[in-house]
């Protein structure tokens, strides 16, 4: 283990999350349903191989950024906000391969800025809506299961429920409003309405506190919490492509004196590409 | 040295800033979805795909249509409910071919009464739309 998190810490931090960036990129560049980013990606991965310092390369990353740029403005209205995040990143290198003596510098620097604005904004959102607060939002999810599934899909009896949920839920497009539609839906326990509030309250304070961690000194409690985040949003909601890009960017912000962290955040990084290869998980 | 500093340390930022404040504004002011535009806006309702567009109080559906019709068709009604610009609702509007003067233009999105269970929707846009 600690031969692992030497070999980790061998390698430049430019070098380590340029290559996590590629690499999801080409795991995840066949569900862009744009297939010329997965063969050029490819290629970029096989030019990897020939040249092992692609990463200081400017031109490298304009290639990089000239593949997504494309679909940025085709899918504008489809994308979600991780591609934002890709882009950032790309943006980011391609401002660390001019600035290349400040490398760790600049892209802890960066890290941190875009993973407090990423949840600050997060946070403002949520407050700024009130269907969030009063459960509305997290309640489509609750009852048809698509959160906590880990939870409860071992259960054959609640998988009935969410199904049946779903596809009342489903119909419901069938009434005109002058008809004033409702749809009775079953809760899988009694309380299970109150857990849904529960949980949005929870999970907004978890944000909060995900930018307050990430300026305590105590290195334990910070990354033990971050990680604690990150791990439960993957089994509630199984965001992996959104959770891969927080994994670089917290990869980016540990410090050289923390690699046993920054394996962790690696380890998860690592857990989440896995699920995206085998089908599961948000993109 | 400042220009250098401020690109190397804020300049990613601060675009990430300004997209983010434009996705508010455009969500603030033009019902733009939270969900799309890097406003970072996801989870705080529900994801607007599940939205319905009805055009004159009838449901836009892509059924009986050919797969190609019915995909173009979604395509548009999903810009429609990410984004009810005029000129979304224009390309809608046209590719329905609807031969009116004007056209009402209502989105509406599900609602929840948690208490009860109760799944149901509400108005989130109306607008009229005058044919040029």
């Amino acid at each position: 283990m600690k031969q692992l998190i030497n070999r980790i810490n061998q390698i430049p931090i430019f070098k380590l999350v340029a290559t996590c960036f590629l690499l999801f990129l080409a795991i995840y560049s066949p569900r862009l349903k744009a297939i010329y980013v997965t063969y050029l990606v490819f290629a970029a991965l096989a030019y990897v191989i020939i040249d092992r310092d692609f990463f200081k390369k400017t031109y490298f990353w304009l290639i990089v950024l000239g593949l997504l740029i494309p679909r940025l403005y085709v899918s504008f209205y489809f994308i979600g906000n991780h591609y934002f995040v890709m882009i950032y990143l790309i943006l980011l290198f391609l401002v660390v391969s001019f600035y290349q003596d400040n490398a760790e510098k600049i892209l802890s620097h960066n890290a941190t800025v875009i993973l407090v604005l990423i949840m600050g904004f997060a946070v403002l959102q949520k407050l700024l809506v009130p269907d969030y607060l009063n459960g509305t939002s997290l309640a489509y999810l609750g009852y048809s299961g698509k959160i906590f599934k880990y939870f409860f899909y071992f259960n054959e009896e609640y998988r009935d429920i969410f199904y049946e949920n779903a596809v009342k839920m489903s119909e419901l497009y069938k009434y005109p409003i002058s008809e004033n539609p409702r749809v009775q839906l079953e809760p899988i326990f009694k309380n299970f309405p109150q857990v849904i509030i529960w949980f949005s309250y929870l999970t907004l304070i978890a944000e909060i506190l995900f930018i307050v961690a990430l300026f305590i000194k105590k290195q334990w409690i910070k990354h033990g919490f971050i990680i604690f985040f990150l791990l439960s949003l993957l089994v509630t909601r199984e965001e992996t492509g959104f959770l891969s890009m927080l994994c670089i960017l917290l990869m980016m912000h540990v410090g050289k004196q923390n690699t046993l962290y920054r394996a962790a955040y690696l380890g998860i990084f690592i857990l989440c590409l896995s699920l995206i290869i085998v089908g599961k998980g948000e993109l | 040295m400042k220009r250098k500093k401020f690109i190397q340390y804020w300049s990613v930022p601060t675009l990430l800033f300004l997209v983010a404040c434009f996705q508010i504004y455009q969500v603030e002011f033009e019902e733009k979805s939270r969900w799309k535009g890097g406003g970072f806006g996801m989870y705080t309702t529900i994801h607007p795909f599940n939205d319905e567009v009805w055009i004159d109080g009838e449901f836009v559906s892509t059924k009986n249509l050919s797969k190609r019709d019915s995909l173009e068709l979604q395509i548009l009604t999903l810009k429609v409910k990410v984004h009810p610009s005029k000129h979304q609702i224009k390309n809608l509007v046209n590719w329905l071919d609807i031969q009116k003067d004007s056209v009402k233009i209502q989105i509406f999105k599900p609602q929840f009464d948690l208490e009860n269970s109760v799944y149901t929707k509400t108005l989130r846009y109306e607008t009229t739309y005058k044919q040029d």
